[in-house]
């Protein structure tokens, strides 16, 4: 067996299934290996779409998506992909070729340094110049993707190391190299720490649990409920956490930070006591940090020690796994009695619910995007997967859709990937063909990956792709129209192309929804032809995402209408 | 400013160096020094010296953590390490004052490693401190190069990083354990 051929048997050891790429020279051997193996490839047109498609298969499924690119030019296309997944901690494992070891270092045609390139960009990567340490190498890439706070990782392969000869396993190759020592087991959670902000948590007046992506990661959704049921906790969750807690439980307070809600932003003032699980205190979350939850103790569980006191020291670090955090919380506040004056608290949670409601014109003249989301909402019944862009249409979408499941939410939440929707999408629709995967995209963000129609055609992949088209980058012209004395600066387009003729032309089917009365029946058509679709959703172009809390200011500091 | 000695016990690997240095720069720490060697068993230590409070340095030890490649991080102050530098010096004295650069060497217990009619290479071995005030006497005699190794770190007492603690329970004396995570 030569190096490529083993790769793709240790693929398959892995339990991959699915790889998404694009061919070039340096992988021509790796290619060649493919054919015909059972291993589905699946052809994208762009490269940075290989990573996303990865990263949107491992969302849904929890396991390393994979991707492929060639030397030079495909590896540099995957930066902006890689870089999605380390932000939001998706385990993807991506494999470069690159040109052969005899010339490396010599600017040799389609030669970058991947190596150096991708090194900030992913929780770790290789170059394999070792024939021998290729299987060895590739098995410990998959443990690290998947181990701990899950991460991208990057194998870069020159080309003379596919094509040499290598044992024909892992066991054989074993031995070769030395062992990752760090074996990714999660520690348990220090007992006497739990014992200690449990105690802090009974004696609350007004505790409220902000939860992260790292409860969908660690499966906790579950015991997070448990907790915030048994103990009277109110909860939110970030952008990356949004379906743990489905979206009418009574205890839900909604998405916290610059678009969250009233009652959560208003919660995270007031609070005593904050419990952050499986989150990272990001700046879109806490807005000005001075005056974030300012009165209260913090217990921090995350399975990352580097994330306690990164941005908020904790009062009570808990470093674990989300799941086995809150478990420990659960059993170490059973027959704790807890303060009661949390009911008031709970009543005055649900008070700021029910007198700060997400609210637009429902009247409005024109189709207004929230009315785009509610629809597919109700159409969908809530249970769709969602995969969004990134924009007004992002923060919409994580506002107005009724979220019951974890991984329902596909988004690019750190890194904030423009382009994110279609390619993330295919991954998740290939991961999960029994679903219905929608993309929510803006007009913007829609372009920016456009070319993987495509590859939707190709692989005939029933998705539903709602663009909701307002002409412009809706979130720049937002922050230019309340920050920058409305100078829409580059933010208008001009012209957008015929969003419906353009799928046609990819042979996918095109819709065009611009009468508010019309909305119900385009959504439903679109749900329910047979096929993947196209939806230009016509939307007022001057709709800003609201309420906002405006960068530097406090989470009470909103702008609500 | 305190100083604060960052000590890591690391997996020997392509690209170890740049991964410590690219993190340092990306997390916005400045570093003083930095050593590196190779210490057998496939293993490398590095010593890196940040000018910083105590937290910014501890949290500079736990985002080293979690490289995959690395083992363990300890931090220690000034007065919890054992710290060394080793720097060699080429000195020009003018003619008639060479003897005087001995004398200068013997009271810091340089010593001379080459010579040659118009210079003289000292190696001297301590603290940078001690290395900086070397330097700062020998400026009258011509300074022509000065090359510095890095500080070398290791911890005072019984303790050894990345070895498990001997004794549970004394966590205080013990280097911290890498975190089996991330």
């Amino acid at each position: 067996m030569n190096g490529a051929q083993a790769l793709v048997a240790q693929l398959q050891a892995e339990g991959v299934d699915v790889v998404f790429g694009i061919p070039g020279g340096a992988v021509l051997p790796l290619y060649d290996a493919l054919y015909g193996a059972p291993l589905r490839h699946v052809l994208v047109r762009h490269e940075q779409a290989a990573a996303l498609a990865a990263d949107g298969y491992a969302r849904v499924t929890g396991r390393p998506g994979v991707c492929i690119a060639t030397s030079g030019p495909g590896a540099m296309n995957l930066v902006t992909g890689l870089a999605t997944s380390y932000m939001d901690s998706v385990p993807v494992v991506a494999i470069t070729g690159n040109v052969a070891t005899a010339v490396m270092g010599t600017d040799a045609f389609q030669e970058a340094d991947t190596f150096g390139t991708t090194m900030p960009v992913t929780k770790h990567n290789y170059l394999v110049k070792d024939p021998a340490d290729l299987l060895p190498v590739l098995a410990e890439a998959f443990e690290v993707a998947r181990s701990g706070r899950p991460g991208p990782v990057l194998v870069d392969i020159p080309k003379d190391v596919f094509l040499a000869p290598v044992g024909d396993s892992l066991a054989e190759a074993a031995g070769n190299r030395r062992p990752w020592a760090r074996n990714g087991r999660a520690p348990a959670p220090c007992e006497a720490t739990v014992a200690a902000a449990a105690r802090a948590i009974a004696g609350a007046r007004q505790p409220v649990l902000y939860a992260g992506g790292g409860v969908i990661t660690a499966g906790a959704a579950d015991v997070l409920r448990s907790l915030v049921e048994q103990a009277g906790i109110p909860v939110t969750t970030t952008l990356m956490a949004l379906g743990s807690v489905p979206v009418d439980h009574p205890l839900f307070l909604g998405m916290p930070g610059m678009h969250g809600t009233y009652a959560a932003n208003m919660a995270l003032t007031e609070t005593d006591c904050l419990i952050a699980v499986g989150a990272r205190f990001d700046d879109r979350v806490t807005g000005r940090l001075a005056e974030f939850a300012p009165q209260a103790a913090v217990i921090h569980v995350d399975i990352d020690a580097a994330e306690h006191g990164k941005i908020r020291a904790p009062q009570f670090p808990i470093v674990a796994d989300a799941r086995d955090g809150l478990e420990a919380l659960l059993k170490a506040l059973d027959g704790l009695e807890h303060n009661g004056a949390r009911r008031e608290w709970i009543q005055r949670v649900q008070s700021w619910k029910q007198e700060h409601p997400l609210e637009y014109d429902r009247s409005a003249p024109e189709i207004l995007p929230q009315a785009v989301i509610e629809e597919i909402s109700r159409a969908t019944g809530g249970d769709a997967v969602i995969v969004t862009g990134v924009g007004q249409h992002q923060m919409w979408t994580a506002m107005l859709y009724a979220w019951k499941r974890p991984r329902q939410l596909l988004t690019s939440g750190g890194l904030g990937t423009m382009g994110y929707s279609l390619p993330a999408a295919i991954g998740a629709k290939i991961a999960r063909p029994g679903d219905l995967v929608v993309c929510v995209d803006g007009d913007g963000s829609f372009q920016m990956n456009v070319q993987e129609l495509a590859t939707v055609a190709e692989q005939n992949l029933p998705l539903k792709i709602f663009i909701i088209n307002n002409g412009c980058h809706g979130m720049v012209r937002q922050w230019q129209q309340l920050f920058h004395g409305n100078r829409l600066s580059a933010s208008v387009f001009a012209g957008n192309p015929d969003f419906v003729r353009l799928a046609e032309a990819y042979g996918i089917r095109g819709l065009r929804i611009d009468d508010p009365a019309r909305l119900p029946a385009g959504v439903r058509e679109a749900l329910e032809y047979d096929g993947p679709v196209v939806v230009d959703c016509i939307v007022r172009q001057e709709e800003n995402v609201l309420p906002m809390v405006p960068p530097g200011a406090a989470l009470r500091e909103m702008i609500e209408r | 400013m305190p100083v604060y000695y960052v000590m890591v016990l690391a997996r020997e690997a392509t690209g170890l160096l740049r991964r410590v240095s690219g993190l340092c720069e990306n997390r916005g720490y400045a570093l003083q020094s930095l050593s590196v060697g190779g210490i057998g068993g496939g293993m490398v230590r590095l010593g890196l010296a940040v000018d910083e409070p105590r937290e910014r340095a501890e949290r500079l030890a736990r985002q080293l953590e979690r490289l995959t490649d690395v083992m363990a991080v300890e931090v220690a102050g000034d007065h919890q390490a054992v710290r060394r530098e080793l720097a060699l010096i080429k000195v020009r004295p003018s003619p008639g004052r060479r003897s005087e650069v001995l004398q200068v060497a013997q009271v810091f217990r340089a010593r001379v490693v080459d010579a040659s009619p118009g210079t003289v290479v000292l190696e001297v071995t301590g603290t940078a401190d001690k290395i900086d005030a070397l330097l700062a006497v020998l400026q009258e005699y011509d300074v022509a190069e000065v090359a510095r190794g890095g500080v070398v770190t290791l911890r005072r007492g019984p303790a050894a990083l990345g070895a498990e603690p001997s004794e549970p329970g004394q966590p205080a004396e013990q280097p911290r354990r890498w975190s089996a995570v991330v």
